[in-house]
This record gives C-alpha cells, structure tokens and sequence, in this order.
C-alpha cells in the first residue's frame, strides 16, 4: 500500500507539472482563449456564403432529458434568429440541418458558414467571426 | 407504550430520511455511469468532445480523458457499495473489495487525470483553479481515508472517505443543478460556472454537516468495533 501511495503521488506530482507547462508554456493557452467559445458545425454546406441552421447548446445530450433538450433547443433557435451574438451562450453550438433554415435580416442573425466542419476559433478568428460573419 | 410509540416513530422517520436521501443519489449515479458508457465508442460525435477538438487532437488530453471516466464510473459504482453498514456486517469482503477498486481509480487513474485535465477546463481562471483544487482536495481525502484504515483507525476512516466520496459526487450534482438551472432558463456559461461552485462547496458543506452530525453514531460503531474483539 506505502508503494500504491508513493506511485500515486508521483502521478500527481507529474500531472501538476505536466499540465501547468503544457497551459503555461506551449501555444495551447492561447488557443484556449477561443476554445469554448460559439461552435459553428456545418453539415449539407454548398455555398461558402449561405448560412442557415439553429442553435444547440453544446454537452446538451449528457444528463438530460429528451423533452428538457428539446425545449432548450427550440429556445435557443429563437434567440439566434432574434438577437445578437453576445445575447447567447459563449459555449453554444451551432449546427446546420438539412430542413432548418435561418432567414438572416438587417436585425436578425446572419450566419456565414465556411466549408469547415467546425470553425476552431483563435482569438482573431473570432473576432472576424463577430464583425463579419454574424451581424446585428 | 407512548414511549414506544415515539421510538417507532422517529425509526420511521429515520427510515425515511434514508431513503429520501439513497435513492436519488443511486439513481443519479447510476445514470451518470450509464451516459457514460456511449464515450466508449471514441467517436468524435459527442459534443462535449466536438467542443474540445482543439484539446482532443493531442493523444495525452485524449487518453486521460477516457482514463477519467472510465476511473469515475468504477468510483461512482463501487461507492455506492461503501455507505451500506448492513454489507459491511454481513458481506465485509465486498466492502473490502469495492473499497480497494475505489482507491486505486481514485489514486491512481481519476485524480492524475483530473489533474491535469483541470488546467484546460471551461470557464475563467478560477474554475481551473476549482478543478485542480478538487483534484488535489480528492487525492488528499482518499489517502488519509486509506492511512486510517490501515492503521484500524475506523471513526476517521470513515470522515475521510465521506469527505472523498463528497468530492467524488460533484460529477452528480454538478448535472443536476445544471439541469435546474437550464430549466428556468439561465445562460450556458453563466450555468455551467455557478453549478460547478455550488456543487463543489456544497458537497464540502454537506460532507462536513454529515461528519458532525454523525458523530455520535460513530463513537458507537467504534464501541461495538472493541466489544466484538
């Protein structure tokens, strides 16, 4: 048992520092910033400049119930449709069905979707995602 | 016969108190371990991994991802075994067993991996500290609990196990109030953020109310421990 603990502790003492070089020395941190920030999943994109789709939050199948996600779902939909960017989640997802399309107006959500299944966001990348891709 | 009737009565509510208290936590724990186990199909679908793709293209994040659950739905499992004084009488093995099994996917698999995934957990710079302290916080717990034990210390084998398993239930509660709060309607972030504290520092909360309160009923088991020998 003195060696289960004594291993242990090493494996500890390793993932401290593994993980506190890993964030604080390669570029990984600066990913980060823009790790969790809007997902944008494009599925069935023909034209690099069209957009359509819904919101879904991300992790919204872990722990929930079907009529729970369903409704969440269709509040978020909403949302983008109606308001701006900084108005849902940081961590929201967006993804593109085939049947459900978004109608983008002077003040509604314009979403223009690039041919990339998921859209990683650096910092700048987000930037040009907020100024240019989704509008007010 | 009113006397009896009390002590029948506050059985009855001590019975109750139990359950009312085992059975969402078996519950809950149960449905933890089985939305689980569709991860172990590694597929790339689930979007709690699309969310982390960034981090899930590096074999080390990868693989301790995968230990950590797969450490988290054994300790979750054989946990639950460890609060039943009815087994511990009857079938000690099963206690003894199941108790090994938790601490070495503690020790050995889910704190190192919870450790170092904590520096890349979601949120601000406070909730990674959150994480690693949790991890550390777990290790800790779980080591005094096992140092009690063998050194036949009962009493603070069991404060210290009731302290790691508190830790350990945070992958519970934090759900359930994420799920409360999306119900009224708060915001991804602001949900996510707020559930993780109150499921951390409530469980130390609760863990420690429990101790306190308890503590009578342990210098008894510890009394009926010296009687048998």
């Amino acid at each position: 048992m003195k060696k289960m603990i004594l291993f242990s502790s090493i494996l500890m003492i390793s993932a401290m520092l593994y993980g506190a070089v890993d964030y604080f020395i390669s570029d990984r941190s600066s990913k980060l910033n823009g790790l969790y920030e809007p997902v944008v999943t494009a599925r069935n994109v023909e034209n690099r400049n069209s957009g359509s789709g819904r919101v879904s939050y991300a992790n919204s199948e872990n722990f929930r119930p079907k009529h729970v996600s369903k409704k969440i779902a269709e509040k978020t939909s909403v949302s983008v449709r109606q308001v701006s960017l900084e108005k849902f989640s940081r961590a929201a997802l967006v993804e593109i069905p085939e049947s459900d399309s978004l109608e983008t107006t002077s003040d509604s959500v314009k979403i223009v979707l690039t041919a990339a299944q998921r859209l990683p966001y650096s910092s700048d990348e987000k930037k040009y995602f907020v100024n240019s891709d989704i509008k007010k | 016969m009113g006397n009896r009737r009390s002590i029948t009565l506050r059985k009855t509510f001590r019975y109750s108190y139990r359950l009312l208290f085992w059975i969402p936590v078996v519950f809950f724990s149960l449905l933890l371990v089985k939305n689980t186990i569709p991860y172990f199909s590694f597929s790339p679908g689930f979007s709690f991994i699309q969310e982390r793709a960034i981090l899930f293209a590096k074999p080390i994040y990868k693989a301790s991802f995968y230990i950590h659950i797969f450490a988290g739905m054994f300790c979750i499992a054989t946990a639950l075994l460890q609060f039943s004084s009815e087994l511990l009488r009857k079938r000690k093995l099963i206690h003894v067993i199941s108790g090994r099994i938790y601490v070495f996917v503690v020790l050995g698999l889910g704190a190192p991996t919870g450790l170092y995934m904590s520096f890349f957990a979601k949120g601000s710079y406070w909730e990674r500290a959150l994480f690693v302290f949790m991890a550390l916080y777990w290790f800790y717990t779980t080591i005094k609990g096992l140092q009690a034990v063998l050194r036949k210390e009962i009493l603070m084998h069991k404060i210290w196990m009731i302290r790691s398993y508190s830790m350990a239930m945070t992958a519970v509660t934090f759900r359930i109030y994420h799920l409360l709060f999306y119900s009224i309607g708060w915001g991804h972030l602001e949900n996510y953020e707020i559930s993780l504290w109150i499921s951390v520092l409530g469980n130390i909360l609760f863990a420690e109310c429990f101790i306190y309160n308890k503590n009578q009923s342990y210098f008894k088991s510890i009394n009926l421990l010296i009687q048998k020998r």
